[in-house]
């Protein structure tokens, strides 16, 4: 995909509806703001260089997950380059995220390709996606040392992702592990224990988000699949309950009290009724897991952070109550979401929380998660 | 708390006094069950007696409760079991426990003995059974008072639902087809329509419950397998949030404004984030599904409503009350579940900052639009029958 | 009435409860828990329940993901809808934050159980089967 491919006369940058300029609000926030969601994207002839020989000639997919075309298109308008793709020029996402948007650092993810049947190339990919990053985004392109990265592991191949997470957890600039939400098995059960016993032991974070591709995985939802891309947004992100639900039955909340979980396609919004009927489940149901020392909702707090999206949450009116609610004012972080369609700019993010919040949300849960230290002018 | 174990005295003082009483619970969600499976084989209709499907009834394998999740206390209420049967088989003691100790006026009988199976033909005689079985059971012999109402069950063949639909629409005292949430695909699937017409053409309610989950990729989560019932019981909700976004995105209360559709068991505080969602993405992306003319949350404030039990149980309880009132006290219906483990057997719990009116209108109100239900009954005992 | 005469002490052997009437609207459950004896008030703090209806059993406990070993056998009541686990003679949860169910002292007088319901206040120590 480049932006040289036409339709009807427009170019892909033209046919993208959604802009960061319209996504801006009028209230700039007067503090440095922290981006706990930026994606950067290899173009796949960059990605391959980073692969192993016996990879380099295998066909790849796009990453993009064309089953829910989005009728507005993928990303803002403003992130075709000639470069590459939406998210695969540093250069110019720098100018739009740190001079446009006004945020001062960036958490760097970059999304894999979904579930790719053979683990054993899901895992060259991440390992060839980390590579890439540290030399590029966070290497050449961060002088201004603005950018932190994300550990790509697959949880398909455990081994692998440990071997993963040991080899770059010494590198100060990356300050989480990244996997897929998609999953054939749920994160709680104990085939994945030892992804989650190496970042707690590292003390990094494990940021839970969609992927960018649609693999050999289980239908969106319950019920198969919906039709739209409407539903199909607006639904999924939902799905990390059942991850989350299945960390705290498994007991590995209780196993490991320094993990810290993130999710990264949103859901607080949701946290707060879902926590409230699993609490109720727990009194009754503990027998099945005598493990699990707490009520689910108490784990929250110690482990679970949700980034937030424009896409998600009440209107004003009710928005400081509801994250009263859910305690939400300590486990929400911001995040853009750069390239994507729905750009959270901070300027409109929680303009009407009271400040104290609204900075929390905006930078100092994250500052305080990621443990990022004050950036030097530059 | 209430006074659940007493007799309440307007029911005992009123046992030859025919005046009118006001009926202020309606529980729209009680299940009851055959003593055995013997009496349920002999409501089964012809062809499949005679191809011998009535001698699967008598194992209890058609019958028994799935213990692929065991839940607590075997999945009913102890004090249910009794001499006179397994919980919910006898009418005089389930009329006891409902009606004397819970405060029940009216309750909507969902019954649970027609389960998933493969074969839709297999599926209809099951629920043409269970319906010939309530039918003359507890909405005729037992009901001389009229406080039980009934719930048709069908196929997840929608051609064969829609003959199990007319078969019953004249019944005074069927008020609601039921749709297995396990099979046949998201509800807002065009193949659902004709089930939608019957039911609106005949005045009838349709909802779906959670039932026995034969299926077992049903039992999946989107993200694989799960180890407890506690999983299995948080996919309630997101189970119904599927089948609710799928009907609003294909345009079903568009299509049907005079359609009245309840989710059942599945929760209720859920529905008002996942509104947020809907109505936001709709705002952006409504060119995508022309059957969406407005706000998601508006149709499920017209023609949507969630029974309330297992009702959430939040640390602070008065946020329940603010969620009730930023959903509307619309879509809130008062039921017990009776008489399984996870009930809610007291209708003062869980009411914590809520008005009056409010909590009349969950208890009984809007039952009695959503059913057509008269507002009185006679106000003499269930037992005078 | 504050106190209520049970049965005689060998009518109710360990494991054995009797559901009394105390004159209020829900009574109390006597209950001998390993020659310890505890009056329950038959109402779950939860829900309202009739608790005492409830299966006397134990529980599973666990330290670590997968293994379960049986403990407090005999000693915990379950309530009889939605299950939650009272651990007596104490009557308090398993699960935290833990939530207590009101119990009363039960007192070894001539051979007789009596429960005591007047000490709401004052917490005494469960009498002792010793007592015989």
């Amino acid at each position: 995909m480049s932006p040289s491919v036409d339709f009807q006369g427009l170019s892909l940058a033209e046919l993208a509806r959604k802009t960061l300029a319209d996504a801006a609000g009028d209230h700039p926030p007067t503090f440095p703001v922290i981006d706990a969601s930026v994606h950067p994207r290899p173009r796949v002839d960059e990605l391959r260089e980073y692969l192993p020989k016996v990879w380099q000639g295998r066909r790849l997919p796009a990453g993009d997950r064309y089953y829910y075309p989005n009728p507005l298109g993928d990303s803002i308008r403003e992130s075709f380059s000639d470069a590459g793709p939406p998210g695969s020029d540093p250069a110019l996402a720098s100018r739009l995220l740190f001079e446009e948007a006004g945020v001062d650092r960036a958490i760097l993810t970059p999304l894999t390709l979904g579930l790719l049947p053979d683990g054993d190339l899901l895992a060259a990919i991440c390992s060839a996606t980390n590579e890439w990053l540290a030399r590029t985004w966070l290497g050449e392109h961060n002088p201004h040392g603005r950018f932190s990265g994300t550990i790509r592991v697959t949880p398909t191949r455990p081994e692998a992702a440990v071997a993963e997470i040991e080899k770059w957890a010494g590198d100060p600039r990356f300050v989480q592990i990244g996997v897929p939400l998609q999953s054939l098995q749920l994160y709680g059960t104990s085939p994945f224990f030892p992804i989650w016993e190496a970042a707690a032991r590292h003390n990094l974070p494990v940021l839970i988000h969609a992927d960018a591709e649609t693999g050999v995985e289980l239908a969106p939802t319950p019920a198969g699949y919906l039709r739209h891309f409407l539903g199909f947004a607006a639904y999924n992100p939902i799905n990390f309950v059942n991850h989350l639900t299945s960390f705290m039955v498994g007991g590995v909340l209780d196993r490991l009290p320094d993990l810290r979980l993130v999710f990264g396609d949103g859901g607080y919004d949701l946290c707060v009724p879902l926590m409230w009927r699993v609490d109720k489940d727990y009194r009754p149901m503990r027998p099945d897991v005598p493990w699990m020392k707490r009520l689910p909702s108490e784990y929250i707090g110690q482990h679970v952070r949700f980034i937030a999206h424009s896409m998600e949450g009440p209107d004003d009116a009710v928005l400081d109550e509801w994250l009263e609610m859910g305690g939400a004012k300590s486990t929400l972080m911001f995040g853009t979401n750069y390239p994507s369609w729905d750009f959270f700019h901070p300027s409109a993010a929680f303009a009407h929380v009271e400040p104290e919040g609204r900075e929390r949300i905006l930078a100092t849960n994250a500052i305080e998660l990621y443990g990022l230290s004050a950036r030097e002018e530059n | 708390m209430s006074t659940l174990h007493d007799v309440s005295p307007e029911t005992q003082a009123s046992t030859d006094a025919d005046v009118q009483v006001p009926i202020e619970v309606v529980d729209c969600d009680i299940h009851v069950n055959p003593k055995t499976g013997t009496e349920l084989a002999g409501y089964l209709p012809e062809p499949w007696v005679g191809r011998g499907f009535r001698e699967l009834l008598y194992g209890g394998g058609m019958l028994g409760t799935s213990v692929i999740f065991a839940p607590p206390n075997d999945g009913r209420r102890l004090d249910a079991f009794s001499e006179a049967g397994p919980p919910g088989s006898d009418p005089a003691f389930t009329s006891r426990q409902l009606f004397d100790e819970a405060g029940v006026d009216v309750a909507i009988i969902v019954p649970l003995t027609e389960k998933s199976s493969a074969n839709p033909e297999h599926e209809a005689a099951m629920a043409a059974a269970t319906n010939n079985w309530i039918a003359s059971t507890w909405l005729t012999q037992y009901n001389g008072h009229g406080r039980y109402k009934g719930t048709i069950r069908v196929s997840t063949d929608p051609e064969l639902a829609v003959a199990e639909i007319e078969k019953w629409a004249d019944h005074p005292h069927f008020v609601q087809v039921m749709l297995n949430p396990y099979a046949g695909g998201a509800f807002g699937l065009p193949h659902y329509r004709p089930v939608y017409e019957a039911a609106i053409e005949h005045d009838l309610a349709v909802c779906t419950h959670v039932t026995l989950q034969r299926p077992g990729p049903a039992l999946l989560t989107t993200l694989g397998a799960p180890s407890y019932f506690l999983e299995n019981h948080v996919q309630f909700a997101l189970l119904y949030a599927a089948h609710l976004t799928s009907m609003l995105c294909e345009g079903v209360f568009e299509r049907y404004p005079d359609l009245r559709f309840t989710f059942s068991e599945g929760g209720y505080s859920w529905v008002l984030p996942l509104l947020w969602r809907l109505d936001r993405h709709w705002r952006e992306l409504r060119e995508e599904t022309p059957g969406l003319q407005r706000l998601p949350s508006e149709y499920v404030r017209d023609q949507v409503s969630f029974t309330r039990q297992p009702v959430e149980e939040p640390s602070h309880l008065r946020h329940l009350a603010r969620v009730i009132e930023w959903l509307g006290p619309k879509t809130l219906e008062f039921s017990t579940d009776y008489p399984h483990w996870d009930g809610d057997y007291n209708t003062r719990h869980g009411f914590v900052g809520v008005p009056p009116e409010v909590r009349a209108q969950i208890l009984a109100g809007n039952a009695i639009e959503k059913y057509r239900l008269s507002p009185t009954r006679s106000g003499r005992h269930w037992s005078t029958f | 009435m504050s106190r209520h005469v049970v049965c005689r002490v060998e009518d109710l052997p360990d494991g054995a409860h009797l559901i009394v009437d105390t004159g209020g609207r829900v009574g109390v459950g006597v209950y001998n828990i390993h020659g310890e004896y505890v009056a329950v008030r038959n109402l779950c703090p939860h829900a309202g329940a009739p608790l005492c209806r409830g299966i006397l059993s134990g529980a599973p406990v666990s330290d670590s993901p997968h293994e379960r070993s049986w403990a407090y056998d005999g000693e915990i009541l379950k309530c009889p809808w939605h299950g939650w686990e009272f651990k007596l003679p104490e009557g308090i949860t398993l699960t935290d934050p833990p939530i207590k169910v009101k119990t009363f002292p039960v007192i070894v007088e001539d051979g007789m159980l009596v429960v005591d319901m007047a000490p709401a206040a004052r917490p005494s120590p469960p009498a002792q089967a010793t007592a015989l």
